[in-house]
Formats: structure tokens, C-alpha cells, sequence
């Protein structure tokens, strides 16, 4: 898909009403996660040659305006050798969005991005940037195809 | 509920992000929202992040009465809530197919090969090491077993 530098206002993600599970606490700083969310989704928009930019406060949406937030960040349950190829020890980023322009949203994402550590290796910061990167592909590959139909 | 990550985007790496403005000419993107319970404090959330909710609720044990008591409680109606169990069956039932699928495989190699190196045994002067195969039938069995004790915990869909 080839959009020749065409505009596009991508909010930051929001984390209204995100879901953060109660009996397990984020060990990391989401941070490092939340950048390898945008950072993947404005690399993939420019791929298809699309022109993220920022809402500047103040005047008016330009272009195709992308409004990404979060739905759920699991960091899954520690991983032990009883249950390593549980499905539950999976670090979860979820998100949803909606597409549109100046006239209202027409469309809508919505992508999660899963991994699994191992035993030797399961920083949960890398395996929450990974998870994130997975997340953002796949949007980004829902909001060019809505676009595409558009 | 944790406190809430930072909600942007100064700390996201871009460094060009600002945070958001507030939406001028753009719907909110949770049309649906309701007002939800969180740690007590009210805040909108969409479908999708109810769906994550019960999701994580059920999947750490808490029975399905309680989870639909608490969505209730922040104002999600029984329709909503039902179908949030619904997806939340649906993806359990989903994960427990591998359980059914591999467990039996993994019992029925093993006794293959235990009974196929038992019945050589005479010719090979019992050195036929393909019954080492044999301790695929006990972690098959467990394997089954531990999808036996998820098929347990799954949800029974509220009556209307």
C-alpha cells in the first residue's frame, strides 16, 4: 500500500480505563514498552508512506487522525518449570483504536501482542518492548488496511 | 487496580510526542464506554477492556458470579457482561484443545514404542533403549490432567 506522503495525526496512546490485572503488579517501567509501541506504529505508517504527525493543541485534526489506547497489560504469571508451556505466563500488551478524520471516526483497531519468556531469559521490560512491537505491526496493519478500503 | 502507567508520551522514547489535547472534532473512541469500578474510582472504559477484565478476573479463579457482580456494580448491563463471559468461555475452551490433542499423542507414542521395544527385547539383548520412550505416557497423563483441572475452571454461561 502506497499512500504518497499523505497526512496523518497519531494521538498518543492513551491509557484511559486500561487494564492492569490486580493480583499481579507491572515489575518494569511501561515506558520502554509504550515507546516501542509508537515507535513501531509510526515506522510501519511511514513504510506505507503516510505522514504521522502530532495533534498540535488548539487547531483542527489534519489528515487521517489515529487514536491508539490501551486495553490490557498482563504480565502474565512468573514462569516455573511446572508451568512453562502454560499459555498464563504470557506478557500481554493489548490495544484498540479508533481511525478516522475531521469528520468522525470510520473505523477501528484492535491488536494484542503476546510473548513468552523461558526460564534462562525473562526480563519482563524486554518481554513487555517485545510484546508491544508485536501489538504495533499488527495495528498498523489494520489502520492501512481500513485506510485502504476508505 | 495498579495506579496507572504513565499516561504518555513525554517518557515514550518519540520524544516529540506532546500529550494529547483534548479531542476537538474527534468522537471519543469509546462510544460504548461505561463507567467502570477500577480500584473504586469511576473511569470509562470500552468493551474490549471489559472483555480484558473478566478475561483476567476468570482466568485468576474468581467465580463468575462475583465478576458479574462487580461489572454490575459499575453499570455494565447483564447483556454485556454475559457476552464478556462468553468470549472469556470461548478462548478458554480454545487453549484447552492443545491439552486434548497432545496429551493423548504423546500417551499413545509411548505405549507404542514401550510395547514395540518389549516385543524386540529378545533380539537385541535387551538393549533396546527405544523404551526410554515410555516416559512420554506419564507427561502425556499429566499433560491431560492439567487440561482436565482447566476444563474445571471453566465458567458456565449466566442464564437471561
Amino acid at each position: 500500500m502506497d499512500f504518497k506522503g499523505r497526512m496523518c495525526t497519531l494521538y498518543p496512546i492513551s491509557w484511559q480505563g486500561a487494564v492492569l490485572p490486580p493480583n499481579r503488579p507491572i515489575p518494569c517501567d511501561l515506558a520502554a514498552a509504550v515507546a516501542s509501541f509508537e515507535g513501531g506504529l509510526v515506522n510501519a505508517l511511514r513504510a506505507a508512506r503516510l505522514d504521522p504527525r502530532l495533534p498540535v493543541p488548539g487547531s483542527p485534526d489534519t489528515g487521517i487522525v489515529i487514536r491508539p489506547q490501551v486495553v490490557l497489560v498482563d504480565p502474565g504469571v512468573p514462569i516455573q518449570p511446572l508451568n512453562m508451556f502454560s499459555q498464563e505466563n504470557k506478557v500481554v500488551f493489548e490495544v484498540e483504536g479508533l481511525i478516522g478524520d475531521a469528520s468522525g471516526p470510520f473505523g477501528q483497531f484492535h491488536a494484542q501482542g503476546a510473548t513468552q519468556g523461558s526460564l534462562a531469559r525473562q526480563d519482563p521490560q524486554q518481554l513487555f518492548v517485545r510484546a508491544a512491537g508485536k501489538a504495533a505491526k499488527k495495528a498498523a496493519k489494520q489502520i492501512l488496511a481500513r485506510v485502504a478500503t476508505r | 487496580m495498579n495506579p496507572m502507567p504513565p499516561s504518555n508520551s513525554n517518557q515514550s522514547g518519540l520524544g516529540q510526542y506532546a500529550p494529547p489535547a483534548p479531542p476537538q472534532q474527534f468522537a471519543q473512541p469509546v462510544p460504548w464506554a461505561a463507567s467502570g469500578p477500577g480500584n473504586g474510582s469511576s473511569q470509562m472504559r470500552s468493551l474490549f477492556q471489559w472483555q480484558a477484565y473478566v478475561r483476567i478476573r476468570l482466568f485468576d479463579g474468581l467465580p463468575v458470579e462475583r465478576v458479574l457482580a462487580e461489572l454490575a456494580a459499575a453499570g455494565v448491563d447483564f447483556q454485556t457482561s454475559r457476552n464478556c463471559v462468553a468470549e472469556t468461555r470461548r478462548i478458554m475452551i480454545r487453549r484447552l484443545v492443545s491439552y486434548f490433542v497432545w496429551g493423548p499423542i504423546m500417551i499413545l507414542i509411548g505405549a507404542l514404542a514401550v510395547v514395540g521395544a518389549m516385543a524386540n527385547m529378545q533380539q537385541t539383548g535387551h538393549q533396546n533403549y527405544l523404551i526410554m520412550m515410555g516416559a512420554l505416557v506419564p507427561f502425556g497423563g499429566l499433560y491431560m490432567y492439567q487440561g482436565l483441572l482447566m476444563l474445571s475452571r471453566v465458567p458456565r454461561l449466566p442464564k437471561l
